[in-house]
């Protein structure tokens, strides 16, 4: 009977020492400086994954919930070991830090993490401890649950390598060219106020533009109206005077029949002109060039008369010219 | 400056350019067309300038400078340049005379007053260049004796533009010393059937002599009196400014096309050629139109192409017709 005694005591003490191992099992690592506390005051609480399988790279919501009635009002939730902690556990990693949430009934903390290798991963227990007003830390659970990260299926029968693909090409929207119009609008701006300059103090502007615009017989005119009076010949420049009386009758040429006068010389002026115009002016304009060919190149010196008579006779052509022209044109309507 | 009597000048080219006239008759007898050949040969003779001539085969180039020859009363000969062709086969060497037991100078067929060198492209640089140098200096040097050669001296070389297998291009500053470089084309459809006649009837005309050396000398002199005012002078040397600076004449187009333009020797031979012009055509003066008259024959060797303008296919011939189209005429 005593042996039966003995032996049903010990048996009690057994199950005692077991239950007490077992509470020892509970306890989290602590940081320097808190004291530890049985899991049998601890509120049973157990962390969870928003999904407990997901693929390489994603993402899934770790939490746990207290209940919180069960934390006091002078407790707080601490965060174990958050400052700098990147892993809760090998190759799975944060990508959003622990959050406590005290707004509704229940405190929740929870944490987005993920894993960029495949395999099984036993999370250690949710890092979120209860500091108790007297100073005692709680530990929220023993071990956290288990995430499995799995990966693409590759079917190696029909597998197919494809390359690297580019780089994607988003559609070009207003506000990328936006600064660029702006750009070269501005650099047109610039560019067309320099021109504008330029041509306003380089003398070209209106005043030379108006002069272009006259018809080539008035220009003529005015040239050859000039050369009367500067009296050149008179002054024993003979061979400016005729030079200046063909420029000028070659830049009429070339306005008024669109010869390009100015480069041809005598006899190709003289064959642009044949048919175009009369006879007696065909003549009169052709025994002038000559004359001038002859004073400008062969040391000619023409009688006075012949000096007299050149200015009238370009004139004379000028004039009689134009009027044909006119005629035609009326003749023409 | 001299003063120049042009009247009493154009008097002077009245009287002595009247052989012109006769030598022109005389090559026409014989050349069915080609006046500008014929006139390009007489500018080369009066202008004291050698003359290139570049053509297909069968063009009677041979046949126009045998026919001048002719009709001068001077000494021809002609050399047929092939690859194995020596200096000396062109000058002239020393042999050494057993019987006197001394060297003795063979001249070589460039003493002539007319020098048809055929083909001149066929033979290698070290013959063309004997002859170019002595086409430039008048005068050979066979051992330690300097020959001149007489007066008047005038090379005319043939070269075949279509054949290029087995020919020697003349480099550039050899083919400067030509003062022209004629490209003969074909005769038109009324000549080429008088050409066939003449054939068929077996009757080649010969040309007679009308014309002695000396009254070519004579010819040449003359040639140089011809008066040129500073205007033309001017025009010249702005034609051949706008070969080497088109931009400055407003050809910026032409500006990637050139890679060199024409030398000062552009400008003598232009000058020269422009009188001898001038001459024939019995005026003592020359004109705009004299320029522009032999501007192609003088320039089209002395333009440089780009290999842009040989990509695009633009030729020396319209590069200088361009110029002439942007040079104010005086």
């Amino acid at each position: 009977m005593s042996r039966i005694r003995i032996y049903a005591i010990t048996c009690l003490l057994l199950a005692f020492s077991s239950a007490r191992l077992f509470a020892q099992e509970g306890r989290q690592e602590l940081e320097p400086g808190m004291s530890q506390h049985s899991t049998a005051e601890a509120p049973a609480n157990i962390s969870r994954l928003s999904k407990d399988t997901i693929l390489i790279g994603d993402q899934v919501t770790w939490s746990i919930d207290v209940e919180k009635n069960a934390i006091g009002d002078n407790d707080a939730l601490l965060v174990q070991d958050a400052e700098g902690k990147k892993y809760p556990v090998g190759g799975v990693e944060y990508i959003k830090g622990i959050v406590i949430d005290t707004a509704d009934m229940k405190i929740k903390a929870s944490a987005v993490i993920t894993s960029f290798d495949s395999g099984s991963y036993n999370l250690p227990a949710f890092p979120v401890l209860i500091r108790r007003a007297d100073g005692r830390i709680d530990t929220l659970e023993k071990h956290g649950p288990r995430l499995e990260v799995t990966t693409i299926p590759i079917d190696t029968a029909s597998f197919k390598p494809f390359d690297i693909k580019g780089q994607m090409k988003y559609p070009v929207t207003f506000d990328d060219v936006y600064p660029w119009i702006l750009a070269v609008l501005a650099v047109a701006a610039i560019a067309f106020l320099i021109w504008f300059l330029v041509r306003r103090f380089s003398g070209k502007g209106s005043g030379d533009m108006s002069v272009s615009k006259e018809p080539p017989h008035i220009i003529a005119l005015m040239r050859l109206e000039n050369i009367r009076m500067r009296k050149l010949w008179q002054e024993g420049k003979e061979k400016l005077y005729y030079t200046e009386i063909t420029d000028a009758l070659r830049a009429y040429v070339e306005g008024r029949f669109g010869l390009q006068a100015m480069e041809s010389t005598t006899k190709e002026i003289m064959d642009g002109l044949k048919g175009r115009v009369t006879s007696e002016q065909f003549d009169e304009i052709e025994n002038l060039f000559t004359r001038a060919d002859l004073v400008k190149f062969a040391k000619y010196k023409a009688s006075a008369e012949e000096n007299e008579n050149a200015l009238p006779a370009a004139v004379r052509f000028v004039n009689s010219t134009f009027e044909t022209e006119l005629e035609n044109d009326k003749g023409g309507k | 400056m001299e003063a120049v009597n042009i009247k009493e000048l154009n008097e002077r080219i009245q009287r002595e350019s009247a052989f012109v006239d006769i030598l022109s008759m005389e090559m026409n007898k014989v050349i069915v067309g080609q006046k500008h050949l014929v006139e390009n040969l007489l500018i080369g003779l009066l202008a004291n300038g050698h003359i290139l001539l570049e053509g297909v085969p069968g063009l009677a180039k041979t046949l126009a400078i045998n026919t001048l020859a002719s009709a001068v009363d001077a000494k021809f000969s002609r050399i047929q340049f092939t690859p194995d062709l020596l200096p000396a086969d062109v000058l002239g060497t020393l042999i050494y005379s057993q019987k006197t037991e001394q060297f003795t100078v063979k001249k070589g067929p460039v003493f002539a007053n007319f020098v048809l060198a055929d083909e001149i492209n066929r033979s290698p640089a070290k013959v063309q260049s004997a002859l170019l140098e002595a086409m430039q200096e008048r005068q050979v040097t066979i051992g330690d004796e300097t020959f001149r050669l007489p007066d008047p001296f005038l090379v005319m070389a043939t070269q075949n533009p279509i054949e290029q297998e087995g020919t020697y291009p003349l480099p550039e500053a050899q083919v400067d010393r030509f003062m022209l470089k004629v490209v003969v084309t074909y005769p038109k459809k009324e000549e080429e059937k008088l050409i066939i006649r003449m054939n068929n009837s077996g009757e080649f005309p010969k040309p007679n002599r009308v014309l002695k050396p000396e009254d070519i000398v004579r010819a040449r002199e003359i040639v140089r009196e011809v008066y040129m005012d500073e205007k033309i002078e001017k025009y010249i040397v702005d034609i051949v400014y706008a070969t080497r600076t088109p931009k400055e004449y407003g050809l910026g187009k032409l500006d990637g096309l050139i890679s060199y333009g024409g030398s000062p020797r552009a400008s003598i031979s232009l000058a020269m050629a422009a009188k001898a012009y001038a001459f024939i055509k019995r005026r003592g003066y020359v004109i705009p139109e004299d320029v522009r008259a032999v501007c192609h024959d003088v320039l089209r060797h002395r333009i440089g192409l780009t290999y842009e303008a040989e990509a695009e296919n633009v030729t020396s011939e319209e590069i200088i017709t361009d110029i002439m189209n942007a040079v104010e005429v005086p």
